[in-house]
């Protein structure tokens, strides 16, 4: 295992994910300690992401949008909520009337995203079945609120953490339209939300056509629903979407998901759940590419399977060359807590793993080879509630395949393993960032109790955090490095457990 | 021997056990009366637009659409190739399917758009693809507006599928993907609703019919036009351990567009009922394969004719049911199911007992909402939508007129229906049903107070295939058929078949009635100033004796050789009818060992002296509780003036009576070993048709006189027997519908075939 160095931070109920990625983003802001943080009064933070240019962080909050330097100081703040609202209002009450008691109801940040082509942040919320505002970077300008059409929901579920997005900028040339994925829980809700789909992403925030789906006809759109054999089944079914990012011409999801597999459709029963990695082409407006994947982790025969969070990263050369990989390759560190119950409140046994993405694409692409040899079933009970054979094809699948209107979508039947590389058992590890220190992959793991650990094989690094209630700049003290070196296949000896 | 005799004549005499439906009449190939076309190279011929404002039937082939002459289909007056593009085809066999099989364009709608242009889709290599196409100065002409096809058509050409049109709209019943897994209903117009995807609306649909009812019509309540659709599905209301299909009727509102914010661009109008066709026979629930729509000018006396199969091999009875429009709307009307958890991981559905909201789910807008002030589907308010979204099944099935089937079929099944509304003389409507089989003959019935009765079947191929496509022209009287090797063209009625009288009437054929006048049977036309007196039909009773007494055949005379075998002539010209040889006027014992009886006639076995006499072959039959005899033909045996003077030759109403015997001479010793060699002969033959009989018997049960063609009876040359020779390779498609069963004692050439022919595609 890798060395790890724990930060103690004030007790409260942090939001640990928050701020790991501030230990990337704003890692070259190395002020001396004590701390520097933010706090604001109503607490709440949500989001937080980190300009790649200037270093500047904006944190989404309970009602609040805040713009903050790199050192964490106060520059802007945007005021989102309470407002008159009722979640059970569909359409929301500024469309429609409602029959519903109207109450001031807390807006939560869902989604904080940097649209870099268009300078603006999109920050969606809960209220008004779950809006978004356009918000200009510079200085939390409203742009724009579109709500006046049904794509401009997203999701009323008001648990934060649960959904996630992924922004890919329009060209300049092509009139600014980009596009954004977002996944979603829907709350048994399918008729109205997709649970993963792409929008368009309009230059004016006022053009009809934004959020509009990618594509749209009759038949085929760019969403995903969860559907409703499957929610009658599974009346709690619903997807929470911890992680995402893109890598070459492919989204990625992290998922955690009820397993229909364990639970039995019995109310009563006992839930079991599981993490799924999906992937989509970006240029894939149709979703014939939609493949998905158990993941998880296993550690001397204990399975962790719930994603608490996810952190995509670039080796650093070492760990490059022991893992065989070029530093331009990808490796993707991921959380999970134990067992596969308790999805709300995960046992804080945790393990943090290390998943290269060049296995996860051979794995997907093998998949995808042998179900174009015609060999056994699309397996993906959820989405198809049928078994569906797969049709031997003599189409080549290369690493590009963005699938066809057969053979899809595809579900994995085995799971992608990755390498554990730290198991906390006390403080349950919620949140990981890493990045590449001289060399040496740093991951930094929040927990549940408030405190970083920091995970590599040697280091002297300052490092910064944010807190629920404040974040903050912390000096990480001095690194115990003892090797104790087990080897672990395919990590050759230089890399070890350390403890 | 007598014992063999009886096996004989039981196999031979018309038994009707139960309801094991003899035709009257058994019309083989060839037939002057029918007309076929087919193109060399050219198959499917499965999708048929009737367009008689145009003169024309308008048949979709794969990768051709033809323009036929409507008076003589045999007549092509125009048509136009509709291929697949070479990369079209290639993409198509990228996704596993065969290049010369699905990956062919299959024409499968055909709609009439406006007085010269027409709607056209077909499966394009499992893309499908539509396009409009013009019939004007006798050429049909595509317009290459290639238009998506998808919800149009089906991707896959085997698939079932339905659709109508409607105004400008098009209905369709069919499978929205390649992988022919998201079934729906939709229409296609400006306002696109489809059906929820969602195991309660449709679950593995097998849909087979749609069609427009003009309820608005004198409507009190101001209800709405409405579209039925039949399919079969597999059950959700049965506890039942495999997969159990079940035929459903469900109807949308023509006027339906859809909920607000439930039921967004889907039915709000989508109801569903089970369709019940009880079989005498216990047995899982019948599924649908056919559907007719029998129009009468008021909508509420309309009827839908279905065709019914048995669930996967349990039997071989086959069943045509009828409902009224009274019938579904009461099903419609009534109470819902519901779904309910019941202990683990199982639902239920049950009849829904709390209380429904207003307005009705699933109704349409009528006068009642409007008063609510709900001029659209659009305001109908969440909790009827909801409802209905959840609650699409209704609790009582539909069930049929009279209780029951107004036909049923044993042995091979029924495929198609259309029927036929037919005034006969007495004033009286008659339904008379043309139903096709699965090895491509059609059974023309009706069923007269309960009384089913199968007038005649006709072979439409000579070679066995399933029909697939059915059309009528009431105008014309004509039936249209297709199957995978061509089109046929059959009239309704030919009453000249029947050459008596008696034949005539116990026909009991609404279409025909016997002229006095022309002394002959012709159509029964209905005076406008009422009933004709020089015209005779009696439909319920087949009353003959309203016939006049009919002449006796002119007595043959045949000199006997003594120790010949004499063959005396005698056809039945109905399967009926119970024949029966008199000899000086009293019957001729059945056990005798000294006649061998065979469907042409008789055989008198090694004559003597002592059987001389007059021999007259009678024909009995029975209809409407009366029994009426006619003489076919009549025989004097006479010993010859000179023992070596050859036989004559008789000359009965069927062909020669009699048969020379091997060696023409020395009588005593040489006719005893004729004799015994004929003996040998027939002994042979029995044997035969027992082993025969009894093969059938374990099979399918007992078969009568007008299926023996089925079960192989003796093999006499003269005896219908079919050609069983194996499918040629058009039927290569056969394993794709549903109803290729081998029925009852066929050689089993239609499963064995198809699996023979895509081999050698």
């Amino acid at each position: 295992m890798w060395p790890v160095v724990t930060v103690p931070l004030p007790r409260g109920p942090f939001l640990v994910h928050v701020a790991l990625l501030l230990l990337v983003g704003g890692g070259r802001a190395a002020t001396p300690a004590p701390f520097r943080t933010f706090a604001p009064l109503e607490g709440g933070l949500t989001h937080l992401v980190v300009h790649n240019k200037t270093g500047e962080v904006y944190v989404g909050a309970i009602n609040w949008i805040f713009k903050l330097s790199s050192n964490l100081t106060k520059l802007r703040s945007h005021v989102t909520g309470p407002v008159v609202d009722n979640e059970k209002c569909y359409p929301p009450p500024g469309v429609q009337s409602c029959h519903h008691e109207l109450v001031q109801t807390s807006n939560v940040n869902k989604l904080l995203l940097l649209d870099y082509g268009q300078n603006r942040l999109i920050a969606c919320g809960s209220t008004s079945q779950g809006i978004c505002q356009f918000l200009r970077l510079d200085d939390l300008f409203k742009l724009g609120e579109p709500h006046h059409r049904k794509e401009h929901y997203l999701s009323s579920v008001s648990e934060s953490g649960t959904m996630s997005g992924v922004v890919i900028s329009g060209y300049t040339g092509g009139g600014g339209t980009g596009k954004m994925f977002v996944g979603t829980p829907i709350e048994g809700k399918s008729e109205y939300f997709p649970t993963l789909s792409s929008r368009k992403l309009m230059a004016n925030e006022e053009n009809a056509d934004m959020f509009s789906f990618v594509y749209q006809d009759e038949f085929v759109s760019s969403q995903l629903k969860i559907p409703s054999d499957t929610l009658s089944k599974f009346p709690s079914f619903d997807i929470y979407y911890i992680y995402s990012f893109s890598s070459e011409q492919f989204i990625y999801y992290l998922t955690l998901q009820l397993d229909t597999q364990l639970t039995s459709p019995d109310a009563s029963g006992e839930q079991f759940f599981t993490s799924k990695i999906v992937r989509l082409c970006v240029d894939d407006p149709k979703f014939y590419s939609y493949v998905e994947f158990p993941i998880g982790c296993t550690r001397d025969g204990v399975e962790y399977r719930l994603v608490q969070d996810a952190f995509l990263s670039r080796p650093g050369a070492r760990l490059a060359r022991s893992l065989g990989l070029s530093e331009r390759d990808e490796v993707l560190f991921v959380i999970f807590a134990q067992g596969q119950k308790n999805r709300a409140k995960p046992p804080k046994e945790s393990v943090l793993c290390l998943f290269t993405l060049r296995k996860i694409k051979q794995k997907i692409k093998e998949r995808i080879q042998s179900c174009y040899r015609g060999e056994g079933k699309l397996s993906l009970p959820w989405l198809l509630n049928k078994e569906l054979a797969c049709i031997n094809s003599p189409l080549q699948i290369d690493d590009n395949f963005c699938g066809q209107d057969f053979n899809q979508p595809l579900g994995g039947t085995t799971t992608i393993e990755g390498l554990p590389v730290f198991i906390d058992k006390d403080e349950g590890m919620t949140a990981v960032a890493a990045y590449d220190y001289r060399g040496n992959t740093v991951a930094f793991a929040g927990t549940r109790t408030g405190r970083i650990k920091k995970v590599s094989s040697c280091f002297t690094k300052n490092i910064i955090t944010a807190l629920q209630r404040h974040a903050a700049v912390v000096p990480v003290g001095g690194c115990v490095c003892v090797c104790v070196c087990v080897i672990h296949t395919p990590f050759n000896s230089t890399w070890c457990s350390h403890y | 021997m007598s014992f063999l005799l009886a096996v004989l004549f039981l196999l031979g005499a018309p038994v009707v056990l139960g309801f094991s439906l003899v035709p009257r009449k058994t019309v083989l190939q060839p037939n002057v009366q029918l007309r076929l076309f087919q193109e060399d190279g050219f198959w499917n011929y499965s999708t048929m637009l009737l367009r008689e404002d145009l003169g024309v039937l308008i048949v979709g082939a794969r990768e051709a659409i033809y323009a036929l002459d409507v008076g003589d289909i045999s007549v092509k007056k125009s048509a136009v190739r509709w291929h697949v593009k070479p990369q079209k085809q290639t993409e198509c066999t990228y996704k596993g399917k065969h290049m010369d099989v699905e990956c062919r364009n299959y024409i499968r709608t055909l709609h009439k758009i406006n007085a010269t242009s027409m709607y056209v889709c077909g499966t394009n290599a499992f893309s499908p693809t539509c396009d409009y196409m013009t019939y004007t100065d006798g050429q049909l002409k595509l317009m290459q507006e290639q238009e998506e096809g998808k919800g149009k058509c089906p991707f896959d050409p085997f698939q079932r599928y339905s659709s109508v049109m409607v105004g400008a709209d098009l209905y369709t019943a069919t499978s929205l993907n390649f992988l022919g897994s998201e079934p729906a209903v939709l229409r296609s117009s400006s306002t696109v609703l489809r059906s929820d995807f969602k195991s309660s609306w449709l679950n593995e649909p097998q849909f087979i019919y749609m069609d427009l009812v003009p309820e608005s019509e004198e409507s009190p309540d101001g209800d709405d036009d409405k579209v039925y659709l039949f399919f079969s599905e597999v059950a959700v209301e049965y506890d039942y351990d495999s997969k159990l299909m079940v035929s459903r009727v469900a109807r949308v509102c023509k006027g339906d567009m859809g909920g607000q914010r439930t039921l967004q661009r889907k039915w709000t109008s989508f109801l569903k009922a089970r369709l019940d066709c009880p079989v005498p026979e216990l047995s899982l629930p019948y599924v649908v394969q056919d559907v007719f729509l029998l129009r009468r000018p008021n909508w509420r006396e309309s009827l839908f004719y279905a065709v019914f199969t048995p669930q996967s091999g349990s039997t071989d009875l086959s069943a045509v049911c009828a409902y009224s429009m009274a019938a579904i709307g009461r099903a419609f009307g009534g109470k819902y199911k519901t779904p309910v958890d019941v202990e683990s991981s199982h639902v239920k559905w049950v009849t829904y007992s709390g209380e429904v909201p207003v307005p009705r789910p699933g109704a349409c807008v009528d006068d009642g909402a409007r008063r609510l002030g709900m001029r659209s589907s659009r305001n109908l308010p969440d909790s009827t939508l909801q409802f209905v979204r959840d609650r699409p099944l209704m609790d009582e099935a539909v069930h049929p007129v009279t209780g029951g089937p107004l036909l049923l079929k044993r042995g091979t099944l029924l495929t198609r229906v259309v029927v036929d509304s037919v005034l006969a003389l007495d004033g009286h409507r008659h339904a008379v049903m043309f139903a096709a089989t699965e090895d491509g003959f059609i059974q023309k019935a009706v069923n007269y107070d309960k009384e089913m009765f199968v007038i005649e079947e006709v072979q439409l191929f000579q070679t066995p295939e399933p029909i697939k496509t059915l059309r009528l022209s009431t105008g014309r009287g004509l039936l249209y058929a297709g199957s995978d090797a061509g089109a046929v063209q059959m009239p309704l009625s030919d009453c000249g078949r029947h050459s008596s009288c008696q034949d005539c009437v116990l026909a009991r054929d609404p279409y025909c009635a016997w002229s006095l006048s022309a002394s002959a049977c012709s159509r029964a036309a209905r005076a406008e100033s009422g009933p004709d007196t020089t015209m005779i039909q009696s439909l319920r009773d087949g009353n003959a004796s309203l016939c006049p007494d009919p002449a006796s055949p002119r007595p043959e005379d045949i000199s006997l050789v003594a120790g010949t075998n004499v063959r005396l002539g005698c056809r039945s010209d109905s399967n009926l009818a119970q024949v029966r040889w008199l000899l000086d006027g009293k019957p001729l014992q059945a056990s005798e060992p000294k006649f061998y009886r065979h469907p042409d006639g008789i055989l008198v076995l090694s004559v003597s002296a002592a059987d001389a006499g007059d021999y007259a072959c009678e024909l009995l039959e029975r209809a409407g509780g009366g029994e009426y005899r006619r003489t076919q033909a009549v025989y004097r045996l006479r010993p010859g003036p000179d023992a070596g003077q050859e036989p004559a030759e008789g000359k009965g109403p069927t062909g020669p009576p009699t048969l020379r015997p091997d060696a023409p001479l020395p009588q005593a010793a040489a006719g005893h070993v004729t004799a015994l060699q004929a003996s040998v002969a027939v002994l042979l033959v029995l044997l035969l048709a027992v082993l025969l009989w009894l093969g059938c018997r374990k099979r399918g049960g007992l078969r009568a006189w007008g299926q023996r063609r089925d079960c192989g009876g003796p093999p006499d040359a003269a005896a219908p027997l079919q050609e069983k020779r194996p499918e040629p390779s058009m039927s290569y498609n056969n394993n794709h519908v549903s109803f290729s069963r081998n029925g009852g004692c066929r050689v089993p050439s239609m499963a064995i075939s198809s699996v023979v022919d895509e081999s050698e595609i």
